[in-house]
């Protein structure tokens, strides 16, 4: 965490310098060997004077943080070395009290989200840590299967450092939820922001990763309906939306009603507006049709050239389907159903792979 | 560096996914070192193989192979293959040295190592001069660069490529696609690059794979499936204007073989019979396909190849500089021929047309497999 600290000072410090935790780790050290330092560890810790001055060395005590002290060290090599001591020490104690903030923060908002706060301890946090209310946020969800050992929290605070209001949480299992602060056009920027992501984190890991984009909210209590929503969009977003990685909670539409059925309702409902017999006939090659005809909203031109068919077969095919099903795709009505049943069917199936 | 064999490969998505088979019995060897591209329109399954040979997407049944080891059950990090898709995104506050080490540093690599595949990856990209700059003050080639320079820094056997260059301006596409011709050869190292722009697939692969809905049509060199299209698919998937197609029947009297267009008669050349001539085909029916190039207008072709002259009515001329399309019908049906600049066809003319035989291609009506390929 003290690695950009250590940066920032190297190229000011001109002599052996250094952070430890109460617990006698060296954090950061400018000499990686940390030769001098080490045989000094336990005087420090022990020490009840500070700052406190060795033949080589001062060191002084922080404590930006609760409970936890940290301790700074400098080699005397330098002129005014206590004056250098005390600002370099304030300058480190500023810096992990805002990584602090930060992870607290993010703590608090992991707790919102989960549900596992009081409206009135939120509403007490919210002014403590200074998260804006009023304020529009989307949340999206990352889900991957495979533990990366913070890789992708890594990946992901990299990627995202110039938006300082918006947070990383990493959950207890693979997941990762990255809530954003977006005004206009929030779902597009989410979808650019998934994109990024995605593409980051498969290159850089190669692990697949799917991810979930909840509602808008507008109040820090709404978020873990955000967070629900993103989850429910990464549940069945791939049912219903196919070869996407990126699913919108938006773009669901019927499928989250869809999704609220029992079994036999969507048994029922699917008897209803289709035979079914005749619909599971339908050949491979007619739905993939289909889809795609569906995804160029209707268009057979624009079908027809993206899969690179004649424009007579395109229409062949919907032929077949009017005539095996009695569906007309290329009424909206009738488009409606068949995409409807579709998505019934494709939910029971989802349904029976999980028994 | 290494052989990629891909024997059987079967994808099929769940039932719940929509349960379709994207890749189908895909068999394919591909050489250390061979620039292979798949090739073929929105769906056909590129992205699905090129995502199991990666690791990133499961298996339904097959074996891959890379470098001789079958990595079917092997994790896609231990795979030694590197991916570039087409989105990407730098790192903004880091260097572009940082960006490219970011990923060796998460794995853990040792610095020193560190430092020199990012030098030898920034000194094959041309971008030395620029690694201490942060994305902001890069141009968009020179972003895409470090975004290359990410994969090369694993040192990987094969390169996965995931239609890279599609979200860049065409003049940038241009320019791109002589950069990864060029980082071919400086890498020596396989690639696999996915693409449905023809062009791309013909100026930058060793070889081709042309899929549809889930099978390879074909698999050659860019010329020879140029030439040698396998089938009517690939014939008018490959070339700009399309490969020009009109039905025909097959006439075989027994010492030579023509092809009936409407009302005319063309000759076929010794070249073009060998697989037809007494092989039963009289009178079947038959797509002639002919290159919009194969078809000429200049008195010495009308003069030489009075076999296969027939009459043209011309629609539209569009002059393009080097050349000009002519829009044309022939025998009822539409054609587009590429002429000389100098063409003196002009809408409403009806004009003579020589078509090079030896340059013309018959495709069975049913199969719509051509009918000879050399
Ligand atoms: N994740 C997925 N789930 C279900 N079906 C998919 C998925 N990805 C792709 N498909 C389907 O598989 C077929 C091939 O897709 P893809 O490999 O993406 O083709 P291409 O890259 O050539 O456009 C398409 O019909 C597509 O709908
Ligand atoms: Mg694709």
């Amino acid at each position: 965490m003290l690695t950009p600290l250590k940066k920032q000072l190297s190229k000011i410090v001109p002599c052996n310098f250094g952070v430890i935790d109460q617990k006698g780790n060296i954090l950061i050290s400018s000499d990686e060997k940390n030769e001098n330092i080490l045989p000094l560890v336990d005087d420090i810790l022990s020490s009840s004077i500070f700052p406190m001055e060795t033949s080589s060395y001062v060191i002084s005590k922080i404590k930006p943080y609760r409970t936890n002290i940290f301790y700074f060290y400098l080699e005397k090599k330098v002129k005014d070395f206590s004056l250098v001591l005390k600002l370099l020490s304030v300058m480190t104690e500023n810096f992990i009290k805002s990584y602090y903030d930060r992870y607290d923060r993010a703590h608090f908002l992991r707790s919102v989200i989960q549900r596992e706060i009081t409206d009135v301890n939120m509403r007490k946090k919210m002014s403590s840590y200074k998260i804006n209310d009023d304020q529009q946020r989307i949340v999206l969800k990352i889900k991957t299967i495979e533990k990366t050992n913070h890789s992708m929290e890594t990946i992901l605070t990299n990627l995202f450092i110039d938006h300082k209001n918006n947070y990383i949480i990493e959950l207890d299992n693979c997941d990762i939820v990255y809530i954003m602060e977006a005004d206009e056009d929030a779902e597009e920027m989410a979808i650019l922001a998934a994109n990024d992501l995605i593409a980051t984190i498969e290159q850089e890991l190669l692990i697949p990763v799917v991810v979930g984009i909840g509602k808008i909210v507008t109040d820090v209590g709404s978020l873990a309906d955000s967070y629900e929503s993103a989850n429910l969009a990464c549940e069945i977003g791939g049912i219903f939306e196919l070869e996407k990685n990126i699913f919108t909670y938006s773009k669901l539409g019927i499928g989250v009603f869809i999704s609220k059925l029992q079994k036999e309702e969507l048994a029922q409902y699917l008897n209803m507006i289709i035979d079914v017999k005749l619909f599971s006939k339908l050949d491979e090659e007619i739905i993939r049709t289909i889809q795609k005809f569906f995804e160029n909203n209707l268009n057979i031109s624009e079908t027809a050239r993206k899969m690179y068919l004649h424009r007579n077969t395109l229409v062949y095919r919907i032929d077949k389907v009017l005539k095996q099903t009695g569906l007309d795709v290329r009424n909206f009505d009738d488009a409606l159903l068949f995409k409807t049943a579709y998505m019934v069917k494709s939910y029971m199936e989802k349904l029976n792979d999980n028994i | 560096m290494a052989k990629v064999v891909v024997k059987n490969v079967y994808k099929k998505y769940e039932p719940s996914r929509g349960g379709i088979t994207a890749v189908s019995d895909f068999n394919l060897s591909i050489e250390d070192k061979e620039f292979l591209v798949l090739l073929g329109p929105s769906g056909c399954g590129k992205t699905t193989t090129l995502r199991m040979i990666a690791g990133l997407e499961d298996i339904t049944a097959g074996e891959i192979y890379i470098g001789d080891k079958l990595v079917n059950d092997v994790q896609p990090k231990d795979r030694d293959i590197a991916m570039v898709f087409q989105n990407y995104a730098l790192y903004p506050h880091m260097s572009v040295f940082d960006n490219m080490a970011f990923g060796l540093k998460l794995r853990k690599t040792p610095k020193d190592e560190i430092k020199k595949r990012v030098h030898e990856a920034a000194r094959i990209l041309e971008i030395e001069h620029l690694l201490d700059r942060k994305p902001k003050a890069l141009s968009g080639g020179q972003r895409q660069r470090v975004a290359l320079g990410r994969a090369i820094v694993r040192e990987p056997k094969v390169f996965l490529m995931d239609e890279p260059l599609s979200n860049l301006d065409a003049k940038l596409r241009g320019q791109m696609r002589v950069e990864l011709i060029k980082l071919h050869q400086r890498l020596q190292t396989t690639i696999i690059y996915v693409t449905h722009d023809q062009v791309e697939a013909m100026t930058m692969g060793t070889r081709i794979v042309c899929m549809r809905l889930g099978f390879i049509q074909q698999v050659d060199n860019p010329q020879v499936m140029y030439d040698y299209p396998a089938n009517v698919y690939v014939a008018g998937f490959i070339g700009t204007p399309q490969m020009n197609f009109a039905d025909a029947k097959i006439r075989d009297d027994g010492k030579n073989v023509y092809i009936i267009v409407g009302n005319s008669t063309i000759k076929l050349p010794e070249s073009r019979m060998k697989n037809i001539l007494g092989k039963g085909f009289d009178g079947r029916e038959v797509i002639m396909g002919i290159r919009p190039e194969a078809l000429h207008d200049e008195q010495v072709y009308i003069d030489s190849l009075p076999d296969s002259t027939v009459n043209a009515e011309v629609e539209v001329v569009e002059m393009l500089g080097p050349e000009a399309l002519v829009y044309c019908v022939v025998e009822g049906t539409n054609m587009i021929a590429r002429f000389k600049p100098n063409t003196k066809a002009r809408h409403g003319d009806v004009i003579k047309v020589a078509i090079d035989t030896e340059r013309l291609h018959i495709f069975d009506k049913d199969t719509e497999k051509a009918l000879f390929r050399d």
